[in-house]
């Protein structure tokens, strides 16, 4: 039987059927259970019936079908035992504040009176701060974050910029933020799109909340001169057209075209674009076809226009110059006279303005200010040099950040959703290495180099199973004995997608990992 | 090798894209809705036309089409109070909750995904894969939808036969307006693929 009922030419719907079916008060009475009917199909009120079930089970047909279990375990569960990603401690007099640089280049800027006890009370005196980072997915995996995101009963998977961690503890007790000095991080990001929004992951509630619109800022120190010279090339003035008077004895063509194209032409009327006949000499047996279709293109002169006729297989190609008829041609002259002191005044005044070097200088210095926000020189420059001690470039394209603004201590995400990856789907059966038998886990995390995301699969949706054959794939999970398995980028290439019913034999390491850095070099992730 | 026609990968125009305004302004009518059931009537007006003729490409009748639409509407309703903005814009949640509900339909019901499918649109398509448009062809590509999986169908309908623009179909799917083109691209080639090797 065939997979899919095709239906052609099918009757289409009408403005008529359109207002049949919709009916609001309709809608609103059988959300309420009321009895009015909508439609007497015996079958809608079973499917009404079973919506509240169905509509936590999770995607089926563009969403995904990762379906997540109930469980009371901890939200944040690294899933090697005894291995995690270490925190860096600072220690700051709450009192008056102060500025860290994580080793990754982010700032993070405590002010003064930045935490409170339990009871709302402000802190004084010495206050620990632990901190902490996940820039790929092999960090996200050894701490255990979850990378999924729900709203209203559609799942979506994670792909992050930099995520962060801070908690701050006095006594050993844990303090909460003050929203009257909030803390604020400039988060180092390896990537410069803007397609994320910042989310906080609410532990009790067990799910990410978004927060706002992330907007990476670039930051260059002030010697760097790039983008304003880049902005000034652009807004260089154009040299205005001089009109030519129209000469009735050459060839030439009038032709409705577009004037958003050809701006230089709008200030004249009555434009003919004549033949230039030392480039393209006319053919008179063109004006006798009736031509369909003609295209003008301006030359990179600047002064000439290409123009092309054709008909089915045939052209006609000329290269052409706008002139002006006798009726306009005054007029013409008299706009030009006027764009063309237009011209001269604004040459001369970007001329001063390129001479004035403190005038640029501060024009610079306020395009980095705009980006640069709250990091001043200092900060950036030493956050810079820490990067570059890592083999971090940031001269090129300048040093990437992320603003976050912390109403609580917590974790929090520089994301953007996406769905799972596709292209190939299979019905995965996992086995273990070490005995060839059926691999017992709850989930696998499916993880596509290059991509700072983890697609986590539970063991009951392995049935459907895609992932993007063109990625270089890989795919990890935690043992019941707690070894690490992996199921590497070059066994996924040995899949035959072709198949149905695929088996996945999962590579067990030989040793357990005691490290994050022995997790990572099994992985093989290395740092970012 | 085939020439995909410049138009389908150039169009970003989309009659479901909003302003910055108009976000904004739905966003409002969202937060009331989700404080008030009744204040989802303006989005409602907005989007059932678009969610019904959805739902119709996919189902085989009207009635069926009616009613399930209604429960996309309820479905959305149910869900509001939950629902926050990831990033994509309402319509791409709702016409996710549209799939979901149509999943369901098939499934409850033992029924096959319809694909909706006029003579143009299948002229366009073998277009776009270079093909000529003969009978032939015609009844090669049917074949060759036939072996397509589900989110394939699926991405083939809205780009060919709903004329879902790129950036709609990008927010739809989660992804980029890149990958939405690549994974079009990628479709056009397999189709090809399988039609060469039904001739």
């Amino acid at each position: 039987m065939d997979k899919y009922n095709i239906q052609r030419n099918k009757e289409k719907l009408t403005d008529a059927d359109i207002a049949k079916g919709k009916d609001f008060e309709a809608l609103m009475n059988a959300r309420g259970g009321a009895s009015k009917p909508f439609y007497k199909k015996p079958g809608f009120y079973g499917i009404v019936a079973v919506t509240g079930v169905m509509l936590v089970v999770g995607g089926y047909f563009l969403s995904d079908s990762s379906t997540t279990p109930t469980s009371t375990a901890p939200f944040v569960a690294p899933p090697i035992a005894g291995v995690d990603i270490a925190d860096t401690t600072w220690s700051v007099n709450a009192g008056s504040g102060q500025d860290f640089i994580y080793a990754t280049g982010s700032v993070v800027r405590i002010p003064a009176n930045a935490f409170t006890d339990s009871t709302g009370k402000v802190v004084d005196g010495p206050v620990e701060i632990r901190y902490r980072e996940f820039h790929d997915p092999a960090s996200i995996f050894i701490a255990g974050i979850p990378m999924t995101y729900d709203s209203a009963g559609q799942q979506y998977h994670f792909e992050s910029a930099g995520m962060l961690e801070i908690t701050a503890w006095q006594n050993g007790h844990p303090l909460k933020t003050n929203p009257a000095a909030p803390i604020r991080v400039a988060m180092a990001s390896n990537t410069p799109e803007d397609k994320f929004n910042i989310y906080y992951l609410d532990t009790v509630k067990k799910n990410w909340s978004f927060i706002k619109k992330d907007d990476p800022i670039v930051i260059r120190l002030a010697a760097d001169t790039t983008s304003s010279e880049a902005g000034t090339a652009a807004s260089t003035p154009k040299e205005p057209i001089k009109p030519v008077k129209a000469d009735a004895k050459k060839p030439g063509f009038a032709i409705a075209y577009n004037p958003a194209e050809f701006p230089e032409l709008n200030a004249y009327k009555g434009v003919r674009f004549e033949v230039d006949e030392s480039k393209t000499p006319y053919n008179r047996a063109d004006s006798k076809i009736q031509w369909e279709d003609v295209n003008i293109t301006r030359n990179p002169d600047g002064a000439t226009y290409t123009v092309v006729f054709t008909k089915d297989e045939k052209e006609a190609r000329y290269v052409t110059y706008a002139a002006v008829d006798g009726a306009n041609y005054a007029a013409a002259m008299q706009a030009f006279d006027a764009k063309y002191a237009e011209y001269q005044a604004s040459l001369k005044a970007k001329e001063e303005a390129a001479n004035n070097q403190s005038q640029r200088m501060q024009l610079i210095v306020e395009e980095q200010d705009r980006h640069r926000m709250w990091v001043n020189d200092t900060l950036a420059a030493r956050a810079m040099a820490i990067r570059a001690a890592r083999g971090m470039n940031n001269e090129t394209e300048g040093m990437i950040m992320r603003e976050f603004m912390l109403e609580n201590f917590g974790v929090w995400n520089s994301d953007c959703p996406s769905s799972l990856p596709e292209g190939a789907e299979i019905f995965a059966t996992l086995k273990d290495s070490r005995n060839n038998k059926p691999l017992q886990v709850d989930k696998v995390y499916l993880v596509e180099r290059g991509r700072n995301a983890i697609f986590t699969y539970y063991t009951a949706a392995l049935k459907e199973f895609k992932f993007n054959p063109d990625s270089e794939n890989m795919l990890w999970a935690i043992t019941p004995d707690g070894f690490l398995a992996i199921y590497s980028a070059d066994d996924f290439k040995t899949i035959n997608t072709s198949k149905k019913n695929v088996t996945l034999t999962m590579q067990v390491t030989s040793t357990k990992v005691k490290t994050p850095a022995e997790a990572r070099s099994a992985l093989g992730i290395n740092p970012t | 090798m085939y020439v995909i026609a410049k138009d389908i990968f150039m169009n970003t125009d989309s009659k479901y894209h909003l302003t910055r305004e108009q976000i904004t302004a739905e966003e409002r009518e969202i937060a009331a809705a989700q404080k008030d059931p009744r204040q989802f009537k303006p989005l409602y007006e907005r989007y059932y036309e678009r969610v019904l003729r959805f739902v119709y490409g996919r189902v085989t009748s009207k009635e069926e089409a009616y009613d399930i639409t209604q429960q996309v509407f309820l479905a959305a309703i149910e869900n509001l109070p939950k629902y926050k903005s990831v990033g994509v814009p309402f319509n791409a949640w709702l016409f996710r909750v549209a799939s979901n509900e149509l999943g369901k339909y098939y499934r409850k019901n033992n029924v096959r995904q319809s694909i909706s499918i006029d003579d143009t649109q299948v002229a366009d398509v073998l277009l776009e894969m270079g093909e000529e448009n003969s009978a032939a062809t015609d009844a090669r590509l049917m074949k060759a939808i036939q072996q397509l999986e589900q989110e394939e169908a699926d991405l083939l309908q809205m780009r060919f036969f709903d004329k879902v623009p790129f950036k709609d179909l990008a927010d739809m799917l989660g992804i980029t307006e890149t990958a939405a083109k690549a994974r079009v691209y990628r479709l056009l080639e397999k189709l090809k693929g399988i039609i060469n090797a039904l001739s």
